[in-house]
């Protein structure tokens, strides 16, 4: 048997001559296809099919080996995992994964099926923070109808997102919101409340809105709504106090069982009769009638008109150098300027208070 | 230039207020007038003191 496997070739392995017994085995001097001379028995032969570094270097040329690991190269492997994933997803094993792959008969090309070499060729390698996009949602997975995108544009081109066209521009909701750099949530308010051409025309004063600082911007934009004027960052109540309460005294009166005559849009009730001054409301001349233009007027309320607040400080200035001296004084009474300015000015109208009182007596 | 602000009553503030009004000038007018002849009035302490100094 020794004789037979002499000057032969076992894989790549050239048998030689024979070494001796080693182990109880026999061993032979071998010599591998690029010249690296081995003492081997016959079972290492036919096990390892070339020296290590043959096996080494073929395999670094195999692209499948690189990409089934992670060590050697991370995003050849991210590109090999992305196929598996995908082939996966639409086999449908998960009830998701049938109703959203399976049933819509979204599938991945023969091609990409065949080699994971075919895919890499048609893709090339997985990008960092990238994910494979189907650019048509409704067709599968094949060369023309992939790319490699980031999460945003994925976000952006699936099912559930809300389309909106304004002069041949169709975008997302989030896509608007960025174009006009306005957050998301105010996009989707007034998209849905007044459309999505009213929401590019008017796209600067709803931004002013947006930032609280008009009251006229409401009026222009002929918001009547309760909803409008009130639940955007509060802009109504906190720039013009009076017109809120001109509006809660419309919506006093909207429901008064009076009836309203021809006051069916607060700005119409406006329009005739004002703000509502301070200290007054609405009062009806004749009772018996409805609330109307003709028939209404904003009437004094009884009570005494509030106090306006006392002024707590009084500000004025001085120059230095009196200051000066008038810091000198109050440090010998342990007192702050203003404190000792205060007993000064208290002093002097004690005193003219005395002098009255003295000359009228 | 330097600013003061004195703190009063309301009381105190209405008197100057019904000052000014018939002087026709503002309360913060009357407070610097007040204490102005109140420093006039120790003008030769003021003096003493710089001298001291």
């Amino acid at each position: 048997m020794t004789n037979t496997i002499l000057n032969t070739h076992i894989n790549d392995w050239f048998i030689e001559s024979e070494y001796g017994i080693k182990n109880n085995m026999m061993h032979y001097n071998v010599t591998c296809k690029c010249g690296t001379k081995k003492i081997k028995c016959k079972q290492a032969i036919k096990k390892n099919k070339a020296c290590f570094d043959c096996v080494r270097s073929q395999q670094k040329l195999n692209v499948k080996h690189n990409a089934c690991s992670k060590k050697s190269d991370p995003l050849l492997h991210k590109t090999y995992m992305t196929r598996f994933y995908m082939i996966r997803r639409c086999k449908g094993l998960t009830p998701k994964e049938k109703k959203n792959y399976l049933d819509r008969n979204i599938t991945v090309c023969q091609r990409w099926l065949d080699s994971f070499e075919n895919f890499l060729e048609d893709m090339g390698v997985k990008p960092e923070n990238c994910s494979i996009d189907r650019i048509d949602n409704n067709k599968g997975y094949f060369k023309e109808n992939c790319r490699w995108v980031t999460d945003k544009v994925q976000c952006n081109n699936t099912r559930k997102n809300i389309f909106h066209t304004y002069l041949n521009e169709t975008l997302t909701e989030s896509q608007w919101a960025e174009k006009f750099d306005i957050t998301l949530s105010k996009t989707k308010h007034w998209i849905s409340k007044k459309g999505i051409e009213f929401f590019v025309t008017n796209i600067e004063k709803i931004k002013q809105i947006s930032n609280g600082t008009t009251n006229e911007v409401f009026q222009e934009l002929d918001l009547e709504q309760k909803g409008a004027w009130k639940k955007i960052h509060g802009a109504f109540s906190s720039t013009d106090p009076s017109l809120l309460k001109t509006y809660k005294s419309w919506e006093f009166i909207k429901n008064h069982k009076a009836g309203v005559l021809g006051w069916t849009k607060f700005e119409d009730f406006l329009h005739d009769m004002g703000k509502k001054p301070l200290d007054c409301f609405l009062a009806r001349l004749d009772i018996t009638k409805a609330f109307s233009k003709d028939n209404c007027i904003w009437k004094p309320t009884t009570r005494i008109p509030t106090m306006t607040k006392p002024k707590k400080r009084i500000l004025f200035t001085f120059e230095e150098k009196i200051i000066e001296n008038l810091e000198q004084f109050a440090k010998e009474d342990n007192k702050t300027v203003n404190d000792f300015c205060k007993e000064i000015v208290k002093n002097w109208v004690l005193d003219k208070l005395y002098e009255k009182n003295f000359s009228s007596s | 230039m330097k600013k003061i602000s004195v703190p009063l009553d309301s009381l105190t503030i209405e008197i100057l207020e019904m000052i000014a009004e018939k002087k026709d000038c503002t309360s913060s007018d009357v407070v610097k007038a007040i204490i102005d002849a109140w420093l006039r009035d120790r003008a030769n302490e003021i003096a003493e003191k710089i001298s001291k100094k």
